[in-house]
């Protein structure tokens, strides 16, 4: 009984309901800044213009995605007279692509959705699926999702080893072999994964700090 | 041998002649169920509450989404979310209802047992003895009518 008295103790109090009120301001603050971690980012990112001739001219960025994990990147293209396109491809298909040197646009890309953010459009209709984007002829900027496959606007979770590339050309004079992009490439973090345990945590803390302590009240009082 | 000593002692525990103990289980008692019943209050509140916070939290998710914060498919994970999130608001009515239930029915116990200590209590006048067994006995019919009954309530508006 005198073990559990130090409960009530004021150096013990402070410990318990410190570490849950910390745990439970940690937790939100966790999960949004480890929510999505940022792998790759390069503004501009260049690349030359006989990235459309062989899949080992064109920028690649290797990514592994474990279940349920997404890999997220934010393409945008306004440089002058540079239109690039972006596939996904599974490692397997980039690895046979690369040994062949193959055109990157006769290799068949993954499955992804992209969304357009509008006031006015509602979160389904603003998504569209593809296997391939062209900018800036199809969008100017595009935030896709990936994870390996999709049924509809929804992904589905294949996880396994893929590659982002990145090709395209300059339309400008015979000089002009650079293009140029903006690349940001991010996956999915631990955030949502830590909030959960700091918030269970803190709450877990709190009921048992003040079940024990009446508990303990209640005994010391009336039932000795 | 213990125990048959423990369970006799608690009885004669009770503070049958100690007004000032008596006392104390009173207000021991009234500070157990004010704090139980306030959880249950809040508990209720926050089950009551669950479907305005999911449609504040689903608006919030699609301004957020429409900003470009996220995309769809985090969207749609956020809206699943917060559905479960709501599911357990609305289900933890019924594990801290009990648990309080639990603690406000202890506390009415510990009033009674000082309202009836107060009652065998021969050095208190009569008149305050009496009060004091009616007190007791409304006591009990209400911890008898809610263990018993669950659908008598009093409604307050």
């Amino acid at each position: 009984m005198a073990r559990w008295d130090s409960i009530l103790k004021k150096k013990f109090a402070y410990i318990i309901i410190g570490t849950a009120v910390i745990s439970l301001i940690l937790g939100p603050i966790l999960g949004a800044v480890l929510n999505k971690i940022i792998i790759y980012e390069r503004k501009p990112q260049v690349i030359q213009e006989d990235s459309t001739l062989g899949i080992n001219k064109a920028f690649s960025f290797f990514v592994e995605l474990e279940k349920n994990q997404k890999l997220i990147v934010e393409i945008s293209e306004y440089y002058i007279n540079c239109t690039v396109t972006i596939k996904i491809l599974s490692n397997s298909i980039f690895q046979s692509a690369s040994l062949a040197n193959s055109t990157p646009g006769s290799v068949s890309g993954m499955e992804f959705v992209y969304s357009q953010f509008g006031w006015g459009t509602s979160p389904a209709g603003g998504t569209v699926g593809a296997s391939a984007l062209t900018l800036p002829t199809t969008v100017r900027y595009a935030y896709i999702e990936f994870m390996g496959s999709r049924n509809g606007d929804a992904l589905i979770s294949w996880p396994g080893e893929y590659v982002v590339i990145v090709y395209g050309t300059n339309s400008g004079g015979p000089g002009d072999i650079n293009v140029y992009f903006d690349i940001t490439i991010k996956i999915d973090g631990p955030g949502d994964t830590l909030s959960d345990i700091f918030m269970i945590l803190g709450v877990f803390l709190l009921l048992f700090y003040f079940i024990a302590a009446i508990v303990i009240i209640l005994k010391k009082n009336f039932f000795r | 041998m213990g125990e048959s000593r423990e369970s006799i002692s608690l009885f004669e525990r009770l503070p049958f002649n100690d007004k000032e103990k008596a006392l104390k289980f009173l207000i021991y008692g009234l500070l157990v169920a004010i704090i139980f019943g306030t959880i249950l209050m809040i508990s209720k509140s926050i089950a009551d509450n669950a479907t305005t916070w999911q449609n504040l939290q689903n608006q919030q998710n699609e301004m957020n989404y429409k900003q470009g914060l996220y995309g769809y498919n985090d969207y749609i994970k956020q809206l699943e979310k917060t559905q479960l999130i709501t599911y357990w608001m609305q289900y933890q009515e019924v594990i801290v209802g009990n648990i309080a239930r639990i603690g406000v029915n202890v506390g009415l116990i510990f009033m009674m047992i000082a309202f009836v200590c107060f009652a065998l209590n021969d050095k208190l006048d009569e008149r305050t003895r009496r009060i004091s067994l009616i007190l007791a006995g409304v006591i009990l019919f209400v911890v008898m009518i809610t263990t018993f009954f669950s659908n008598i309530a009093i409604v307050i508006s």
